[in-house]
């Protein structure tokens, strides 16, 4: 995002008062987990007739959580169809584990994925999380414009693309029909507004990812080589590579812009 | 400058939901508000769109998530990003809620009310203040509607409002719903708060409508404006006079010729309630 002015004020910052510190810790803590004590609240909240303080902080707890689980759900819908009743419970870890860091709603799953790692799900629901939010970064993202190729251009994978090395197939995940896992490499990426999906040969795969950090398609080879790949898979990837770099310029996934992710 | 100086009369808040209609129909509108933070993401919604509206309308951008009332430090790319809409929209003021939604980086997506003390007031009239200076344009500070008061307040909320947009210098985006949502939750009389509120500060209104909840009434924008809404904004107009007026709808929104029909409303009463004064100073 080249183009926003990042400053630091040349007024000095006020500091928060110590009693407003305090209640924000409070309160902030209670809403996002719901876990408060009736006497916490009295103390902290005024009464009202017909309403105690336990109730009034509730219409904030009661605001939060449908908030957060809509946005998830409507972000993993197959993913939540598949865990059913456990899905709930998944999302209140999610969110405890990553809670919401930035100012919209449109990346509160942006961590999913690597949770579902983490917490050991089934390779079934990590390539379904996988694939859902590579869709979503796939519709959100900004294309960068089309640019001249050639073999010396510094290049990064485009921020509507994700490569995914998934366990199952991608049809078979999207069709939500499950069966036995053999791996599988797929691009995930924008195409005429929507997502759209290719596989990849695992070689294709592993040229389309040195682009993840930026490097030139001449560099590309060299690290490849160096990989200790054999002659004969260099072999097969120099016969391969103008079609795989066809597609890309077919699909916009490369750009001469550093990736900086979809924010 | 001609467009900053030519804000007034009636709007709506516009959702993506009514730009082809708006865009094709040229509604009989003064100026509409749009939620910032919808422009300022990637997939958020097209500055294009409201580049081309602005030719014809002025766009005021209302943020959600500015967090004023935070003791999180300020946001700079948050309001990098701000900037960067605002200043191509070239509205002539901004606004967001004299409220807090983020605490330690982390963010509770709703508006969340402050406790009522001059520490507190001083605290958020000086991030205004550095936030209106980075902006170089004047911001516009709106009332919450809330379900829980604080036992540490020490003032009324108009007591403390008043206190933050005088000391930050900037103006005050006063919502009519938003009041009489608050007053009945908390048992207070809504011209109370209207009669101490700053009046040469009030540069803009809002009104929206709410949902009764039984024991108390939530802030949902996804009903009509009820009357006792519309008769408190009656009351209204003769302490701030002609204040731009947006109306506001968030959920379950009806077709722009609904809300336009309802915005009417608006207009008709304030018509009602100066057309004497005029004709009486003429």
């Amino acid at each position: 995002m080249p183009d926003i002015f990042f400053m630091t004020s040349l007024h000095p910052l006020p500091q928060a008062p110590p009693e407003l510190k305090a209640i924000q810790d409070w309160l902030s803590t209670a809403i996002t987990s719901g876990k408060f004590t009736s006497k916490d609240a009295k103390r902290r909240l005024k009464e009202t007739l017909n309403r105690s303080s336990s109730d009034r902080l509730g219409t904030y707890i009661d605001d939060y959580w449908p908030r957060c689980f809509e946005s998830l759900t409507d972000d993993f819908p197959r993913t939540a169809r598949y865990l059913g009743d456990n899905w709930e419970a998944i999302c209140r870890n999610y969110l405890q584990a990553y809670p919401s860091s930035r100012f919209t709603l449109y990346y509160l799953g942006r961590e999913f994925p690597k949770f579902t790692i983490e917490t050991n799900r089934s390779q079934w629901e990590i390539d379904l999380a996988a694939i859902e939010w590579a869709h979503l970064k796939a519709e959100i993202s900004a294309i960068h414009p089309r640019f001249g190729l050639d073999a010396t251009t510094q290049l990064w994978l485009q921020p509507h693309c994700t490569i995914i090395q998934l366990s199952h197939p991608y049809k078979q995940l999207v069709s939500e029909s499950p069966c036995p896992p053999t791996g599988e490499s797929v691009m995930i990426f924008q195409h005429d507004r929507q997502a759209n999906w290719q596989v990849l040969d695992p070689h294709a795969s592993s040229v389309f990812e040195l682009f993840l950090n930026g490097t030139s398609l001449s560099d590309a080879f060299d690290q490849l080589i160096e990989s200790g790949l054999t002659d004969d898979e260099m072999t097969y990837i120099s016969t391969k590579i103008q079609s795989w770099m066809s597609l890309a310029t077919q699909y916009q996934w490369l750009s001469p812009i550093p990736y900086q992710g979809v924010l | 400058m001609k467009k900053r100086d030519s804000v007034r009369g009636f709007g709506i808040g516009l959702r993506p939901c009514h730009y082809s209609d708006f865009l094709t129909s040229q509604p009989e509108v003064d100026f509409v508000e749009i939620i910032s933070e919808n422009y300022m993401v990637s997939g958020g919604n097209s500055v294009e769109t409201l580049k081309e509206i602005s030719t014809r309308n002025p766009v005021i951008p209302h943020g959600i998530s500015l967090s004023v009332g935070s003791s999180d430090a300020i946001d700079w790319e948050y309001l990098g990003r701000l900037k960067k809409l605002v200043d191509q929209l070239d509205p002539p003021w901004f606004s967001d809620h004299l409220c807090w939604s983020r605490h330690k980086g982390h963010y509770m997506h709703n508006l969340l009310p402050l406790p009522y003390t001059s520490d507190i007031a001083r605290f958020v009239a000086e991030k205004t203040k550095i936030i209106q200076d980075y902006m170089e344009r004047p911001m516009l500070l709106e009332n919450v509607s809330s379900y829980i008061e604080y036992t540490e307040s020490t003032m009324t909320e108009w007591e403390f409002i008043s206190e933050v947009v005088n000391q930050a210098d900037c103006g005050l985006l006063l919502d009519i719903n938003n009041i009489y949502v608050s007053a009945i939750n908390h048992n207070f009389d809504p011209m109370d708060y209207i009669r101490e509120v700053p009046a040469e500060r009030v540069r803009q209104h809002h009104i929206a409508g709410h949902k009764n909840n039984g024991s108390f009434l939530l802030d949902t924008h996804d009903h009509n404006v009820p009357d006792p809404v519309w008769d408190l904004y009656r009351q209204s107009i003769p302490l701030f006079g002609s204040v731009p007026l947006i109306l506001e709808r968030d959920d379950d929104i009806p077709t722009l010729t609904e809300l336009l029909d309802e915005l009417a409303i608006a207009r008709h009463i304030f018509y009602d309630v100066t057309a004497p004064i005029t004709s009486s100073t003429t």
